[in-house]
């Protein structure tokens, strides 16, 4: 991608990072850079629109951390588009107290080999909604740590990934509770076609004394072809007895029994199983105010799960 | 006038014999009953009519129009005319209610022709407004944490929207208390019209108080083994089915589990 998209190209609360270059800076970002690390924070306690940073034409690795200040209320949607290479990328957001906020970040990745850290930190009564897009990627590793280090710290993540081709990715993500009275909520969504491979690695832990904390993940992998494959490994880590812990996970074909139902109301199978999926992605198309954001992002996963043909050309 | 015609039907599920030879004829403006005891097919029946690739289709035919169905796809038959509103319609998260319909509606319009969105909208809120199902139908998702009633009305929303030729109700008054079963009584009775032919499947006298069909028929063991009027209702509901043994000289109303020998303890044969 050489230039940017033009969904962003009319906006003005837009950062954007060409080639490592800030090539364009809104009001209201605080921003510190030097060579490929970049920090922001805001100025404003509270944004009156989503603060949007597209980072494109990558040519180095990249480390980005973004920091929201104590009582503030911030909402970033983050575009990472990474090009053919090898990268080794650094994300991290801190969330000071009693701030909160909602963060959504898509990474399309079309690297031959990439490596992503992705650092959230909570500290007390803060509380974070984030969300985690990833598309494509050849060989994609992606260790995702959420630390709640203050008490009443909140954290909701909400993940969507989708691959196809020979594409691999794995994710370990894992939610430390840290303090006592602490909550996170992990719902993911994966989605492999043709002969791509998922496997999430997902990992709750709540520390002895940290009563009064609740630890949920639901996990949903559908897998669109013969030769995809999706694996998630759910786990639990709990040394505290006063403490709520959950988790789950469903992985398999489109059901038949809702692909039938579908078809029996006169939709085509391309047609049913599209819907289907769209059930998966629809939550995190949602979280976008802005329609053309949702849209590009149907639009680059519709690509995906296209596939080799397998769910036919009405798709 | 649209016809629907069973020949000399018999299907297999699971290489088991359900249906053991079912003919019937379905005219357009006509409403069918069909009762019966549990496990005689009814279900079956209606399954097979839509397509549902679990059954197997031994021998016979189905004929829309005289034109022979058996060999179409499950959604070729819904475009050409048929509707099943399911016994147990299944929950599908994720799709919106009005997505899923106004995608169905879409794929009956012609290739050429788009649905004009703001019409569809008023006629879908018109038509969760006579099924009583409030105004955030919508939004929510198909059949999702919907109350047993809720997934029988929405079968028939779904029913109006789509305006079929031949509808096969499969036990679409199970689950419904007394109001909602009025509703879906009279909802299912404000479409009658000679473009719609109806078969209803099941077991109580009560739905067929609202909706009165011109021909009933009784199922036993994978046939159809009698036809009449609403007088037969009557007798099902005072006598239930024993009557029916004697009149057709068999022991059972159902077919009884099949007996296997699980072979005979050794013994000495000697040599």
């Amino acid at each position: 991608m050489n230039s940017l998209p033009f969904i962003f190209s009319p906006l003005s609360n837009t950062l954007v990072i060409n080639q490592g270059v800030v090539q364009k800076r809104p009001r209201g970002l605080v921003l510190k850079h030097k060579s490929n690390a970049f920090h922001l924070s805001f100025s404003a306690t509270e944004l009156t629109k989503p603060m949007n940073v597209v980072i494109f034409n990558q040519n180095t690795d990249l480390l980005l951390d973004i920091h929201w200040k104590a009582f503030s209320n911030q909402s970033v949607n983050l575009f990472w588009f990474i090009p053919d290479g090898v990268f080794d990328n650094s994300l991290s957001l801190q969330a000071d107290a009693s701030s909160k906020g909602r963060m959504n970040v898509i990474i399309n990745d079309q690297s031959a080999e990439l490596k992503t850290l992705l650092n959230i930190t909570l500290e007390e009564a803060s509380s974070v909604d984030f969300a985690l897009t990833l598309i494509g990627g050849s060989n994609s590793f992606v260790q995702h740590n959420v630390y709640l280090n203050g008490v009443f710290a909140s954290y909701k993540g909400l993940g969507l990934s989708v691959n196809h081709q020979a594409q691999m990715l794995e994710v370990k993500e894992a939610v430390h509770h840290q303090q006592p009275n602490t909550t996170s909520m992990l719902t993911n969504f994966l989605i492999a076609n043709d002969l791509g491979y998922i496997r999430y690695e997902v990992i709750g832990k709540i520390n002895k004394g940290n009563h009064g904390s609740n630890c949920k993940q639901q996990n949903r992998g559908v897998i669109l072809s013969d030769g995809g494959s999706v694996q998630v490994d759910p786990l639990l880590l709990i040394d505290e007895y006063d403490v709520e812990a959950g988790h789950g996970a469903a992985i398999g074909d489109i059901n038949p029994d809702e692909l039938y139902y579908l078809q029996s109301r006169g939709l085509n199978e391309a047609q049913a199983k599209r819907l289907i999926i769209n059930g998966y992605i629809k939550p995190m198309l949602d979280r976008f105010e802005y329609v053309p954001f949702a849209q590009y992002l149907e639009k680059q996963i519709d690509q995906i799960i296209k596939g080799d043909d397998l769910l036919g050309e009405s798709l | 006038m649209s016809t629907l015609e069973i020949k000399n039907l018999y299907v297999s599920v699971e290489d088991k014999l359900i249906l053991d030879g079912v003919n019937l004829l379905i005219r357009g403006g006509e409403i069918h009953a069909i009762m019966g005891p549990n496990g005689t097919g009814k279900s079956t029946l209606a399954q097979i009519i839509m397509g549902h690739p679990k059954y197997k289709l031994e021998s016979g035919e189905i004929l829309l129009d005289s034109i022979p169905i058996q060999e179409m796809a499950v959604d070729e038959r819904s475009r050409a005319g048929l509707f099943l509103a399911m016994q147990n319609p299944v929950e599908v998260p994720g799709v919106t209610n009005f997505d899923f319909v106004k995608t169905a509606v879409q794929a009956r319009q012609p290739d050429n022709k788009k649905l004009r969105v703001g019409k569809f909208i008023l006629a879908f809120e018109d038509a969760a407004k006579e099924l009583k199902m409030g105004s955030g139908l919508s939004h929510r998702y198909l059949n999702e944490g919907f109350s047993g009633g809720e997934k029988k009305r929405n079968e028939i929303l779904q029913m109006k929207l789509l305006k079929p030729k031949f509808a096969v109700l499969d036990e679409i008054d199970s689950g419904l208390d007394v109001d909602a079963l009025r509703i879906v009584g009279e909802n299912v009775m404000g479409m009658k019209s000679s473009e719609l032919g109806m078969l209803l499947i099941t077991h109580y006298q009560r739905l067929l108080e609202y909706i009165v069909p011109d021909f009933v028929h009784i199922m036993i063991r994978g046939k159809i083994v009698k036809t009449g009027g609403k007088e037969l209702i009557q007798k099902i509901d005072k006598e239930g089915y024993d009557w029916l043994k004697t009149e057709l000289g068999i022991d059972s109303l159902v077919d009884q589990p099949k007996q296997y020998s699980l072979g005979t303890c050794a013994t000495n044969v000697g040599k």
